[in-house]
């Protein structure tokens, strides 16, 4: 640890990032190009989160680092191994302890404070980019809010599919004048972004962006007025493991001839309430 | 200089980003600031701000009555560019200003374009004081109702920047200073409207 600076970057690296960061805030939804530094890992696997991440953890912060709901995949864990290393800072699975949690592709279910900071790791940053491949004319048409691209994309999807087929990452509309992409996040998490209570920053390392939602912020769904948006339903769905209801869940398929079952996918959170619920148990057990 | 530059500059940026991503809130940068002993006339938290902004990638400007000091200085200290006024990345608007002097940053600081809204200058104001009385309400992303306060510099400001940022996504961020390293920020997308 002691052979690099804290944090990883050097101070000028750090700086460029914060500008960015800064104007990016400043202008919710638009995308800020910055430096994006090589990392030791590879683009596309976190790097612009990270960066985010690097560029603003200080000694006092407590991070916890999620990818896909999971504080124990791979890449989460890799990732929050690195900070750690680099900046000897607390960690913790408990969203609710945690000041800077870094994400992929989920907004944890506990609601944020005021006082964190949510990082979303970024892989295609630009919302126009299936209709418009060019860079340049991608940023002109944002420039002059011409969105028809996207509108006509999710209007061929309703002609096609009945719906809109928007898996994840369904575009936004960040106050009123940047189509913005979420990232690959649910649709269940797109109404969570609009009006949070915490600073929510988002790092494409790839693509070298930073973009970002200041609190209470106006977030809206893009959708017709005759085919609203709609978010995955999980009614009548109950996690096995901790008995949660209207959260995010995860399907699973067991053995030919037995139904699906399901879990929470933001793994704190089920482990929360399942301590939760042994504590009341063993308290009810002592109470006889 | 008795600081401890990379984590004082880190927990300023800290307290930064949460006064512009929460317009109306107001930080303390005494704990960074406070040690800085630095021969520029400026305040000391105008210091950390230049130390936490400018590098050789960027430009400033200095309005005030010592500026070639101060820009001298600043050069040697960052290696960050002085520029005219309307080319800046960042304009540092201090105390021992001319009267007017605010208004014409405000005015003549750049705007970027539509295509790269984050070009445009970011105006750093050294004020008599920052309180949390309710003179201006301010209201806009990062604020949950409206939030009240009070910048104590001159009256008109507040026209002179909205002027400037009529067209969103166009315009300045502004940061306030005082001399008790008070810390406020308003980005442009912050609507004031004055208390009658």
């Amino acid at each position: 640890m002691n052979k690099y600076n804290f944090a990883f970057f050097d101070e000028q690296s750090k700086r460029e990032i914060r500008r960015a960061l800064l104007k990016a805030v400043a202008i919710p939804g638009y995308q800020v190009p910055f430096a994006s530094r090589e990392m030791p890992i590879a683009r596309g696997w976190g790097t612009g989160g990270l960066q985010v991440m690097l560029a603003i953890v200080g000694k006092k912060d407590v991070i916890k680092v999620i990818d896909q709901g999971s504080d124990d995949s791979v890449n989460a864990v890799s990732i929050r191994k690195f900070i750690q290393q680099m900046t000897g800072v607390l960690e913790t699975a408990e969203t609710s302890e945690a000041s800077i949690v870094q994400s992929r592709h989920r907004v944890p279910e506990v609601p944020l404070t005021g006082e964190q900071i949510l990082i979303l790791q970024v892989p295609i940053p630009e919302p126009l980019r299936e209709t418009e491949q060019s860079e340049l004319r991608a940023k002109r048409l944002h420039a002059e809010k011409e969105y028809s691209g996207v509108w006509l994309s999710l209007f061929e999807q309703i002609m096609k599919y009945g719906c809109t087929a928007t898996g994840a990452d369904h575009p936004t509309m960040v106050h009123e004048r940047y189509v913005m992409s979420p990232s690959p996040i649910p649709r269940y998490d797109n109404r969570r972004l609009n009006d949070c209570a915490a600073l929510i920053l988002f790092g494409a390392g790839r693509e070298k962006k930073i973009y970002a939602l200041p609190p209470y912020t106006k977030v809206e769904s893009l959708a017709f007025v005759d085919r609203p948006f709609v978010s995955e339903s999980m009614h009548g769905k109950i996690c096995r493991l901790c008995g949660a209801e209207g959260v995010f869940l995860d399907e699973s398929v067991q053995a030919a001839g037995a139904g699906p079952f399901y879990e929470c996918n933001d793994t704190g959170y089920c482990r929360q309430r399942q301590s939760s619920k042994s504590r009341l148990d063993r308290g009810e057990q002592s109470g006889d | 200089m008795k600081v401890d530059y990379v984590h004082s500059v880190q927990t300023a940026y800290r307290k930064l980003l949460d006064c512009l991503a929460k317009p109306g809130t107001m930080h303390s940068l005494r704990p960074e600031s406070a040690a800085l002993d630095l021969p520029v006339a400026c305040y000391k938290s105008t210091m950390m701000l230049m130390m936490m902004f400018l590098d050789p990638e960027v430009s400033f400007h200095i309005i005030g009555r010592r500026k070639e000091d101060a820009e001298r200085y600043v050069t040697q200290l960052c290696g960050a560019r002085v520029s005219p006024l309307g080319e800046a990345d960042f304009v540092f608007v201090l105390k021992d200003r001319d009267q007017g002097a605010l208004i014409e940053a405000i005015q003549a600081s750049k705007l970027g374009d539509l295509v790269a809204p984050h070009l445009s200058a970011t105006v750093i104001v050294e004020v008599e004081k920052n309180t949390a009385h309710d003179e201006l309400l301010l209201s806009g992303p990062g604020i949950q109702w409206v939030s009240p306060t009070s910048i104590i510099t001159d009256a008109e400001f507040v026209d002179s920047r909205a002027a400037k940022n009529v067209e969103y996504p166009l315009g300045i961020e502004m940061l306030f200073v005082d001399e008790d390293h008070r810390l406020f920020a308003i980005p442009r997308t912050t609507t004031i409207s004055k208390v009658r």
